[in-house]
């Protein structure tokens, strides 16, 4: 028989002092920031340490925690392998510099930015359009799965989910709107303190419980029919070169995780802030996904009856997979330990939402309507950047509250992402080393991203798709946007090469 | 225990201990980041004030 709920009163009062203090450091930030750099990018004054809790911060979401575990929780060890992928691939960029670098050179403060020094105003407007679509549909889903842990963690009822997620908005537009990069970067190192000693903590106490040791866990999931372990033979290598593609876009491609690049304080900050990152990457996913291998094991000892899809009944409530992991932590921790816990899951949440919605309200902003509009001071591009975040907060809300994800949320992050960076990864790459690239292969290059949407399973299977996999709609797409810029490129070539200022 | 779940046991128990030093680090760093990046940024508001 479980002990829940057991979210008590304490924990509730950590969960609140903890968001006090958040929002109290992102609105202190409005008060040092004037003009649109201290804004978008800190004034570019983020040493080392800072940068490394900034980075983890914004890519270590709860969503990020949530499907990762959701992964293991389905998966078994075997899902553990992007993490080992995502670290290794960090670490390669993070010591050769590659792509990173040789941007943060340039000075641009975003990617459409370098587009347009490189390849020329249409395709500068067009990146922001496609960054921005691939990049609000992305975070379409953070607002509904960080509603659903905060339910299932603190055991309220299901109804509550709208109040939640429209309370967790309203916090992080507060100080985002307010404090723009510098907010974002305060709370983002309160979070990944707060964050850091949730996951270690987490791990040492799920580890400690009786019947979920290393050996039970193991020995549970030995007896699964299905490949748990050896993830080569359980995905096969097309699906783990897909993971190594999006491990490289997540360091060096992502807008949120190359505005931290762009934020540093110089080329040599951003390599060591690569290289350090590299381990955040890793536990990003090997964290959240083993509490998720850990979250089967218990349930199959509680009694759980766990359905084909990965949802399960326990004593009488119907869950989904993805809240394997929220009920875990209910039932294994303890009262005071769980408030702080939560608290870091929300630390999760907030520092991933504010940075996303600062990010792609920016390229709105800088990328699209500025270059459209005959005189674009900062003092406009700030009043449209906020009144974007307010926007996208809000298309958040409806989407989260409407859609309903038929596939795992990993595949559906990876897709909307695709749209972007497929073509981003074939315009990026050529344009900063290969000479010939010209503004015809980069406009097709962005263009043939789009065909990423295809892995979507609500646009597939109408198509007569449905038996496609994700990862082979992904890789296919990469594929077509690198041959559409090399194609494109060869048999358009630009007049003259447009000079790239480089500051050093 | 078979070769991949002990490499992943391995694995897991060195990404959480090497994670908690960089966590303590990162900690304690970054405050002095925070200081240097607020002072600086005040220089830059005295600098040019907003209008």
């Amino acid at each position: 028989m479980l002990a829940s709920p057991s979210f008590g009163a304490l924990d509730t009062a950590i969960v609140v002092v903890y968001l006090a203090i958040s929002v109290a450091a992102g609105l202190l930030a409005n008060r040092v920031v004037t003009g649109l750099t201290g804004y978008l990018v800190a004034g570019r004054s983020l040493g080392t340490a800072l940068s490394v809790a900034t980075m983890t911060g914004s890519e270590l979401g709860l969503i990020t925690v949530m499907y990762n575990a959701q992964l293991g929780y389905r998966e078994g060890f075997k899902a553990l392998h992007i993490g080992l992928v995502a670290g290794l691939v960090t670490l390669v960029v993070g010591v050769t510099g590659f792509v990173v670098v040789r941007l943060r050179q340039t000075g641009v403060m975003t990617i459409p930015e370098y587009y347009e020094l490189r390849f020329g105003r249409r395709t500068r407007i067009l990146g922001g359009v496609l960054l921005a679509l691939g990049g609000i549909l992305n975070m379409g889903l953070f607002l509904q799965v960080g509603g659903q842990f905060v339910v299932a963690v603190t055991g309220m009822s299901p109804d509550m989910l709208r109040w939640v997620m429209t309370g967790l908005l309203a916090l992080v537009l507060v100080y985002t709107v307010l404090g723009g990069m510098v907010s974002v970067v305060l709370t983002d190192y309160v979070q990944f303190v707060v964050l850091s000693a949730g996951l270690v903590a987490m791990v040492l106490i799920v580890l400690s419980r009786p019947g979920l040791g290393m050996e039970q866990i193991v020995a549970t999931w030995q007896q699964r029919p299905d490949e748990a372990f050896d993830p080569i033979r359980g995905h096969g290598l097309g699906y783990i070169s897909w993971q190594a593609v999006l491990g490289f876009v997540s360091c060096a491609v992502w807008p949120t995780a190359v505005s931290r690049a762009l934020s540093a304080r110089d080329a040599s900050v951003v390599r060591w802030q690569l290289g350090l990152s590299s381990l955040s990457f890793l536990v990003r996913v090997l964290v959240p996904g083993f509490m998720g291998v850990a979250a089967f094991v218990f349930l199959t000892q509680a009694g759980a009856v766990v359905g084909s899809d990965g949802g399960f009944q326990l004593e009488g409530v119907a869950y989904k997979s993805i809240q394997a992991y929220p009920v875990l932590l209910r039932e294994v921790l303890p009262i005071g330990v769980l408030g702080l816990i939560t608290a870091a899951m929300l630390a999760a949440f907030m520092s991933t939402h504010d940075s996303y919605l600062l990010c792609w309200a920016s390229v709105i902003a800088r990328d699209v309507i500025a270059p459209l509009h005959p005189n674009p001071t900062d003092r406009r591009q700030l009043l449209w950047t906020r009144v974007g975040i307010v926007a996208i907060g809000a298309w958040v809300w409806v989407w989260g509250t409407c859609f309903e994800p038929k596939q795992a949320v990993w595949d559906y992050l990876a897709i909307t992402g695709a749209v972007f960076f497929t073509g981003a990864i074939a315009v990026l790459i050529p344009g900063l080393y290969w000479r010939r690239a010209s503004s015809t292969g980069a406009v097709a290059a962005l263009i043939a991203g789009l065909s990423a949407l295809l892995g979507l399973h609500d646009v597939r299977a109408p198509l007569g798709l449905a038996e496609w996999e994700s990862w082979q709609v992904g890789l296919s797409t990469l594929g077509l946007s690198v041959a559409a810029m090399v194609v494109g490129s060869l048999l358009f070539p630009d007049r003259a090469r447009p000079v790239v200022e480089v500051a050093r | 225990m078979s070769g991949w779940a002990l490499f992943w046991v391995v694995t897991v128990y060195t990404a959480v201990g090497v994670f908690a030093l960089l966590a303590l680090w990162v900690t304690v760093a970054g405050f002095r980041d925070i200081q240097r990046m607020l002072a600086e940024l005040r220089e830059q508001r005295e600098d040019d004030p907003p209008r």
